[in-house]
């Protein structure tokens, strides 16, 4: 039947409506999903070694794999090494970003379990650093099947102190955290970005960027940082099934001793191991102490 | 300043300890270098300058705010470089700073900048996006009203003609009986006075005739009792003949029947653009095609006139066409140039 004027002025104003929608949505989709990635080059995994065990290494807050080159050559004897960098960081597609996605540590646990998937890994042998810890417990805990153990090195479930809980931070330190992150990419976005959104298959261009790891956004580091140092788990240690080890540095700023024993209090099934190293990153620090404590504790589990 | 791999202070020159306020024993060895940073610089330091350092055995510019011993933060920009042992491990971090604080009040007023100039595009962007709503809105109200114009204005035209045709018709006709009877019985009469009477009843019927040809125009009796194809010949014959334009009408002898709504709206497009056609082309000729398919109905006007100049493309006429058009969900086009104008509308038949 024909419509009567004013439903056809309403229906002409709606499809206005829907247009400036429709292209709204197209521009987002366009900025965020490009063409379809694929899942390895989004999260640029390499592969290497010789065992049929895969053992993977997830870097932490600041750091790309690379940061775990020291620590791999000790276990391509006996296992499948898969590195990968988290989107945002080192040599990952900058384009698969999603501020959405990323808005929690769930949506970099997801991609975990993509990479899984992706290369078929069973029994993983998963070794996140820092932040990664508790990435890799969020995938733990999503697909339990999949993993053999969690192996953490520094590991923190809440940065921020809480009554009846020191994380070893406060609110105020982590808004000030990205203040700080500000001046120390001042000047990056306007000169880098271009270079680097512009080539997708990244010139090497780490001469020129001395100071941080990251060919990053600043906006992408610095959400990075919010999400990791506003993040919370504490509620989600009881439900990992997977055994686990917790590798306690002394005398780690971001991961204090406290932050140690609580985790290893509440994960059932977990291993604690003090090492001598200190600092926030004992697999560049002391690597042969990391190796020998990793080592250990695989073959006491065989 | 030199520290250990692990952080410890070693050495430091004095004037990093004027700079700091520290005595060199205050410093040496019971702080680390963390120690003389802001719990952001620590953060920093354990994440990325410190594994970054071990990495590529240096770190360049980066930006830390030391802790004096009267608490205030000295902005200072900071070179570190890893020192090797003989037997290549590394030994110590020497580190050269340099006092950064005019070139830090510099940046911080490029970051306000920067964020007043992002919280600016943010407002502004908010602005033009209520903008955008309000003239969809005030588009959608001037559709609505040119609808309603154009349906009074139908409206206005079929009670007129009725009214043409049913009471000054009437009162016409029967002032013609009249006439009549006087003229039958006007034989004793004086000769100038049957001549009145006799022109009288012409200039009535002329009268007639033009209140026919008016009503017609204004809404085609024929339109709603033998439909669009019918009514269609009529007004193109009628119009042909008034307006000196040769008018070829092509449309099946068996058109059939379509919604009255849709049948009135194609024939004001057909009036329209013929009307436009007489008033403004100056073209001799002109054709009409109406083509029906089992979706839709085409009406093709084209004339060998002059064109329509573009300042006119906006002109009432044509909108109002375009909304009549749009009124049945169909489209309009114009293609127009020096040689002449073919405007086709294309109509959905639902249902």
């Amino acid at each position: 039947m024909l419509r009567n004027g004013r439903e056809a002025a309403i229906c002409a104003a709606l499809r206005k409506v829907d247009i400036i929608f429709a292209s709204r949505v197209s521009f987002l989709l366009n900025r965020f999903s490009k063409a379809p990635v694929s899942i390895l080059k989004r999260n640029n995994v390499k592969v290497c070694g010789r065992g049929p065990i895969p053992m993977l290494f997830a870097h932490g807050y600041g750091c790309d794999q690379k940061m775990w080159r020291l620590v791999t050559p000790a276990f391509e004897n006996d296992y499948r090494v898969v590195l990968f960098d988290h989107v945002g960081a080192g040599g990952s597609d900058l384009a698969a970003f999603s501020p959405a996605k990323y808005a929690n540590l769930k949506g970099y646990a997801q991609d975990v379990l993509e990479i899984c998937r992706e290369l078929d890994l069973q029994n993983v042998e998963f070794v996140g650093h820092s932040v990664s810890s508790m990435i890799g417990l969020l995938a733990a805990v999503e697909e339990p099947s999949r993993f053999a153990d969690l192996i953490m090195i520094g590991p923190s479930p809440c940065y921020i102190d809480d009554p009846g809980y020191k994380g070893g931070f406060s609110r105020a330190d982590i808004e000030g955290l990205l203040d700080f992150l500000d001046s120390n990419y001042l000047g990056w976005s306007t000169t880098m970005a271009p270079v680097i959104m512009g080539n997708p298959e990244r010139p090497e261009l780490s001469e020129e960027l001395t100071n941080s790891f990251c060919r990053t956004d600043p906006e992408i580091a610095k959400q990075f940082a919010r999400v990791t140092f506003l993040s919370d788990n504490r509620e989600d240690l009881p439900r990992l099934t997977v055994p686990s080890l917790i590798l306690q540095c002394d005398v780690d700023a971001i991961a204090p001793l406290p932050v140690g024993t609580y985790l290893h209090s509440r994960l059932p099934e977990s291993s604690l191991r003090f090492l001598k190293a200190t600092g926030h990153c004992p697999q560049l620090s002391a690597p042969e102490e990391t190796i020998r404590e990793m080592k250990n504790y695989l073959a006491m589990k065989n | 300043m030199s520290s250990l791999v692990e952080g410890a202070i070693i050495g430091a020159n004095q004037t990093f300890l004027t700079w700091t306020g520290y005595r060199r024993e205050e410093l040496i060895p019971a702080k680390k270098f963390c120690d003389l940073l802001t719990v952001p610089g620590q953060i920093f330091y354990e994440t990325q300058f410190a594994p970054l350092l071990q990495m590529q055995g240096f770190v360049k510019g980066v930006a830390f705010d030391l802790v004096r011993t009267n608490r205030q933060p000295l902005p200072v920009l900071v070179n570190s470089t890893l020192v090797a042992a003989k037997d290549g491990r590394p030994a110590f971090i020497r580190s050269l700073f340099f006092d950064a604080t005019d070139r830090r009040r510099y940046e911080s007023e490029l970051l306000l900048a920067r964020r007043n100039l992002a919280e600016q595009v943010k407002l502004r962007t908010a602005e033009l996006e209520k903008e955008i709503v309000h003239r969809t809105r005030a588009e959608a109200s001037l559709q609505d009203l040119t609808l309603r114009l154009l349906k009074l204005q139908d409206d206005e035209r079929r009670r007129l003609a009725r009214e043409l045709h049913d009471s000054v018709g009437q009162i016409l006709s029967a002032v013609s009986m009249n006439l009549g009877f006087l003229s039958r019985k006007a034989n004793h009469l004086e000769e100038p006075v049957r001549a009145r009477v006799a022109e009288t009843s012409e200039l009535i019927q002329e009268a007639l005739k033009e209140i026919r040809v008016v009503s017609h125009l204004l809404h085609p009796p024929l339109l709603d009792e033998m439909g669009l194809a019918a009514a269609l010949r009529t007004y193109i014959e009628g119009f042909s003949n008034r307006a000196k334009v040769q008018v070829a009408l092509t449309i099946e002898e068996n058109f059939g029947r379509l919604p009255q709504d849709l049948e009135t709206g194609i024939f004001r497009i057909v009036q329209e653009s013929l009307t436009n056609i007489h008033r403004h082309a100056e073209s001799a000729t002109a054709s009409v095609s109406v083509l029906r398919s089992r979706e839709q109905v085409q009406i093709i006007v084209q004339d060998r006139g002059k064109g329509i100049p573009e300042s006119v493309d906006h002109g009432v006429g044509l909108r109002g066409m375009r909304e009549r058009v749009a009124q049945f969900g169909g489209l309009l086009e114009i293609e127009t140039s020096s040689s002449g104008t073919t405007i086709t509308s294309t109509f959905p038949i639902n249902g």
